[in-house]
């Protein structure tokens, strides 16, 4: 297939720019990368990071000494799972029913989600209404009040209103139910939405930390990010005279070790987000299902 | 593709099942440790009794009592300083630690749960908000009952700001450590000066410092003056050679108002600007990151820094100083053209209190006397003698941590130091004993070395609606004044203008009627 | 040809409404756990709203702030400060919107045409890297490269021998909300291409088939097949920001914010977290959002209705 000149350019163009984007992005997670595994000491010394100064892990095994940090990665991993599928589930359950133009409730029920992505009653009622249903100290808590996004779901929603109408019109006539629908035919043609929604959720959930504050009492059902949180933030308001603040600037975490935790949160994302993109290359399953 | 899928959905539906249960089994308990610290406690007092039940005289079961603590360390699940807390006061003392930055946050949502911790800290103006809600318990009995410790060691102090003679609200804790200005000496002896004492000296100094290569390096990786706004206690030395006490009220002609409108104040302009234009002074002070301003202490770049002692001499030597030998530090009190100078005073602004939920306030204060007192306070500083530290010269101060517990963060983890910062002794407290004496010297020198200032206890009634407004206009003020290449003056006026605007002139008011009052 | 409107009797009209529900009724059973999430999780706490206009005490709680009206609004729209705030963060937030809604979209665009499946992963993983770094992190790095005084720009300027004239980004009012725009476009675009990736996945390659055959170069096939078919969610994502239009980025400018610059740079939120700062000021804030919630939504249904007369089938509600 000949290839026109202006064809080639612009794609060593694009090829180009994307390069040099990326470059900059990785730039600073690098630099974090790179000082937490060098020797605190030659860090501090600025300036650009290529390479570790005097490599040295000692950062990491400050962070891994106490079995907290173990246990909070279990519990953020069990509630990035379990709270991932059940994100899914519930908003697909949402999703479908009011991306079909025959759902009486259609226009009603889009307006009332869409409400509460602008409106909501605060962090105190919601804290209130968690611990009445007993759920403080309960992985549920970190579930239960964001299970579904409206946001997301109303990608989902999107997604599934782009698909072929004959699909599924074809098969409600055929006498299917719509779950047997839903799971057949319109989630195997949405992999790329429920990858990207996955990604979302998921995502969230490993970053969370508010509601880890708010709801969990009990340092061993606490999740990863709060006790990283406290590593990385160096409080910026107020003097350090006095004494807790002096304690922070006083070597209670050494920076390299800051930079530890945030790799250490980081990393797991860098190694699921490829897996997951392979799910982003286009028309793959659409051809093969019609077929 | 049919079988792959089915195998994954069949993984995915098991690790979901799991989960599923483990979720489930989490209950509501958040009891830790209280069973093992019971049976310890049980086992050191029975002694001769063998087989049968306790005999009639049991000792009651040991009361709970939690208190919120702010830091950032992640403590191992039975620190065993805890424990010892637990087995010399027979009290279950459960701490909980949140992060600083969100401790107000988790504090405000269990208030807003009715499910206070029997302790925690706060400042003043929420002490006020508090106490007037029924928030907290009044003190006075309860202190003269079963806290001789804490009487005698807070004094007449007890009695100021949040508390009157007659009522205790809240147990003020120590005021925050004085500011003073470290000189590297061993900079002074490259460059041939004397320690500066007047604000032509201290010129001098940091040209020096800057221009004359005083760490013998053969580059110019040298600044003379640390800035940054973010630290009052960097510019506070200059403001301090006018007797202008930076960041407190002060008293111009009978009005109690702020720093900014003291008629002196530009003439500390003047000296900065001249500073910032020639390059001796930090020029990013007003965007750098507050890590990076410590960083170019300890990395050697500075050579003058406003800062407590605290932190110069005693907890950051020699450990965070990247050279080797470390740096020497002096101190210096810079006099302006009257000879005047000094440092600010300090005043006590936090406060911890008991909640009026605690359902055995007699055994709290208990506790608190205990941590409060002599042996108390050593305990939750360093831990428990001869597992965490040793004295080499306990009349000097001299100790030493013992090993794994000489790594701090392995101290703190077991329960050192990140609880003594909300029960600890004013003055006579174990981290002041063992500062070494440059620390104190510098400390001293501050304490000796006032500014005069216009202090006031209680907060003007506007300050509520504020909040920080009036503090972020005199940082603009600062801040551009230092850099501007306009008119200085109008700008100056425009700034005091807006302060006065914005709220500045009925704040004056209010803080002059309450200065009259706190000082008849 | 005008059709005629034929009005249906209201009982035979109800009673088609009834057989089509009944028909469909496992659909309505199947939004059911979703709609408890909202009702239970959403709109039972909405009594919170009300703070805005109580005196309200954490520890007395809500059976005791009494009801003060306007008053919190008053106060606020008063002072000098949030006024200036919110012309800022209008300012501020049409420009992110301007600039910052298409960056994602060209972005996906151009990772589209990347044959090279390793290098396609690798560019996307590493573009997506700044998204998961808190403000705090990048704050820091930025200084580093940024500043005139100490940063690698300043090194890279004199190596041209301009070394004295590099501006202060981070700290001059002029060039200030230029550089807000331009790092959280630069943190976030990455991330913002996941979703009109997805999208682009699931169009029908026999369109693309289609449109080679009638002779269409490149850039018509990425405007007439890509841009076309994901126009529905384009439209969407535009319609779901607007609705944030008083929201611009309060940790990006709660982190980089400094006196030189506040004064272009304060949004209501740094100044709402100001004000309550010292005491936990919850009707300020809650006033405040409510004020932003209602102006967002008049924006969504403005977008929407304007979505809808060009094309029917798109939009939100």
């Amino acid at each position: 297939m000949k290839k026109r000149p202006a064809e080639t350019t612009s794609m060593v163009i694009n090829y180009a720019i994307l390069v040099i984007l990326a470059i900059t992005t990785l730039y600073p997670f690098w630099h974090v990368l790179m000082y937490s595994v060098s020797d605190s000491r030659a860090a501090m010394s600025g300036g650009f990071f290529l390479w570790p100064r005097d490599f040295s892990i000692k950062a990491y095994q400050l962070l891994y000494r106490t079995r907290m940090i173990i246990t909070s990665y279990g519990n953020t991993i069990q509630r990035t799972v379990l709270g991932t599928f059940l994100n899914l589930a519930f908003s697909a359950s949402l999703a479908y029913p009011l991306s079909l133009k025959r759902f009486r409730l259609r226009g009603f029920l889009t307006m009332m989600i869409f409400f509460t992505m602008l409106f909501s009653g605060g962090m105190i009622p919601t804290f209130l209404l968690v611990r009445e249903l007993r759920l403080i100290d309960t992985p549920w808590a970190l579930i239960l009040p964001t299970l579904v996004s409206p946001f997301n779901m109303f990608i989902m929603r999107n997604y599934f209103q782009s698909l072929p109408a004959s699909l599924e019109e074809s098969a409600s006539l055929d006498g299917a139910k719509p779950l047997r629908i839903l799971l057949s035919i319109i989630l195997p043609l949405s992999l790329p939405v429920i990858a990207a929604l996955g990604l979302f959720y998921g995502i969230f959930h490993w970053n969370a930390f508010f509601d880890g504050i708010l709801y969990i009492n009990d340092p061993q059902k606490q999740v990863l990010q709060v006790f990283l949180r406290n590593i990385i933030t160096v409080t910026a308001i107020g003097s350090t005279t006095t004494i807790e603040d002096r304690a922070l600037g006083a070597g209670l975490s050494e920076e390299s070790m800051k930079m530890a935790a945030i790799s250490a949160s980081i990393v797991p994302i860098i190694i699921v987000y490829p897996w997951l993109q392979k799910h982003f290359v286009k028309g793959v399953l659409i051809g093969s299902i019609k077929g | 593709m049919n079988q792959k899928l089915s195998k994954i959905l069949a993984l995915t539906t098991a690790l979901l099942i799991v989960f599923t249960l483990a979720a489930c089994q989490g209950g509501t308990t958040t009891t830790t440790g209280s069973t093992t610290g019971a049976t310890t406690t049980k086992a050191t007092t029975t002694a001769a009794t063998t087989t049968t039940a306790p005999t009639t005289t049991a000792p009651r079961d040991p009361v709970t009592i939690t208190s919120l603590h702010s830091g950032v360390t992640v403590p191992v699940e039975q620190p065993s300083i805890v424990l010892k807390v637990r087995e010399l006061t027979n009290i279950n003392w459960e701490p909980m630690l949140v992060g600083s930055a969100d401790y107000q946050t988790k504090l405000n949502s269990l208030i807003a749960a009715r499910d206070l911790p029997d302790f925690f800290s706060f400042g003043l103006v929420n002490g006020l908000e508090y106490k007037d809600s029924g928030m907290l318990v009044e003190l006075t009995s309860l202190l003269a009952d079963y806290a001789p410790d804490i009487l005698e060691n807070r004094g007449e102090f007890l009695a100021s700001g949040l508390n009157t003679a007659d009522e205790i609200w809240g147990i003020p804790k120590p005021p925050g450590y004085h500011n003073a200005l470290a000189v590297r000496t061993d900079w002074l002896t490259n460059v041939g000066l004397d320690m500066p004492e007047t604000l032509d000296e201290f010129y001098e100094v940091l040209k020096a410092f800057t221009e004359n290569d005083p760490n013998k390096s053969g580059k110019k990786d040298t600044l003379g003056l640390a800035a940054n706004i973010l630290y009052p206690t960097m510019w506070q030395p200059v403001f301090g050679a006018y007797d202008i006490a930076y960041k407190l009220p002060v008293m111009v002609d009978g009005v109690v108002t702020s720093h900014l409108l003291h008629p002196d104040y530009l003439k500390v302009i003047e000296f900065f600007r001249k500073l910032y234009q020639e390059g001796l002074m930090e020029p990013d002070f007003a965007n750098m990151p507050q890590m990076s301003t410590l960083e170019k202490l300890w990395n050697g770049t500075y050579g003058v820094m406003g800062f407590t002692p605290v932190g110069t001499t005693n907890n950051w030597m020699p450990g965070r100083y990247v050279e080797s030998p470390p740096p020497t530090f002096g101190w210096a009190v810079i006099r302006g053209p009257e000879g005047k100078g000094g440092f600010n005073k300090s005043y006590a602004t936090g406060y911890y209190g008991l909640a009026s939920t605690c359902e055995e306030p007699e055994e709290a204060i208990k506790l608190a006397n205990f941590l409060g007192s002599k042996e108390g306070d050593q305990l939750l500083y360093f831990g428990i003698e001869g597992k965490h530290f040793k004295w080499v010269n306990e009349a000097e101060g001299k100790y030493e941590y013992l090993a794994p517990y000489n790594d701090s963060a392995t101290q703190r983890a077991d329960g050192g130091f990140i609880f003594w910062s909300q029960f600890n002794r004013w003055n006579d407290n174990a981290e002041i004993r063992t500062m070494n004496i440059l620390t104190r010297e510098g400390l001293q020198l501050s304490i000796d070395n006032p500014v005069s200032d216009a202090y006031i206890y209680q907060r003007p009634a506007i300050s509520a609606e504020l909040g920080s407004t009036l503090g972020d206009i005199e940082n603009e003020a600062l801040a551009n004044l230092v850099v501007t290449t306009g008119n200085v003056e109008e700008e100056y006026a425009a700034y005091v203008q807006r302060w006065l605007n914005e709220g500045g002139e009925i704040w004056q008011q209010q803080a002059t009627e309450i200065y009259k009052m706190e000082n008849p | 040809m005008a059709k005629k409107m034929y009005k249906e009797p209201v009982r035979r009209r109800l009673k088609r409404e009834i057989g089509a529900i009944k028909r469909d009724r496992l659909l309505y059973i199947m939004v059911i756990p979703g709609v408890i999430f909202f009702l239970l999780f959403r709109y039972v706490p909405m009594y919170g709203i009300t703070i805005a206009f109580r005196d309200y005490n954490l520890f007395r709680g809500f059976s005791d702030a009494p009801f003060i009206g306007m008053k919190i609004f008053n106060r606020m729209f008063n002072t000098v400060a949030f006024n200036r705030a919110f012309v800022n963060t209008i300012i501020i937030s049409l420009s992110k919107l301007a600039w910052g809604f298409p960056a994602p979209i060209i972005l996906s665009l151009m990772l589209n045409e990347v044959g090279h499946m390793k290098l396609k992963k690798a560019v996307q993983t590493s573009l997506l890297l700044p998204h998961f770094m808190s403000w705090v992190v990048i704050g820091g790095v930025l200084y580093m490269i940024l500043s005139p005084n100490s940063g690698i720009i300043r090194d890279i300027a004199e190596l041209f021998g301009k070394g004295e004239s590099v501006v202060n980004v981070m700290g001059d009012k002029r060039y200030f909300r230029t550089f807000l725009v331009v790092s959280e476009i630069w943190k976030g675009m990455g991330y913002g291409t996941i979703v009109y990736l997805a999208a682009i996945a699931g169009i029908d390659q026999e369109l693309y088939e289609a449109a080679r055959c009638d002779g269409a170069s490149k850039p018509a096939q990425i405007w007439h097949v890509t841009l076309a078919s994901i126009r529905p969610m384009i439209v969407l994502m535009l319609i779901l920001r607007v609705g944030h239009i008083l929201g611009a980025g309060f940790e990006q400018i709660f982190v980089l914010s400094n006196p030189l610059v506040v004064e272009v740079a304060d949004i209501v939120d740094t100044y709402v977290y100001r004000i309550g700062v010292e005491q936990a000021n919850y009707s300020l804030g809650t006033a405040a959002g409510l004020f932003k919630s209602v102006i967002g939504l008049i924006m969504v249904l403005g977008a929407n209705y304007v979505a809808k007369k060009i094309d029917e089938d798109s939009g939100l509600i």
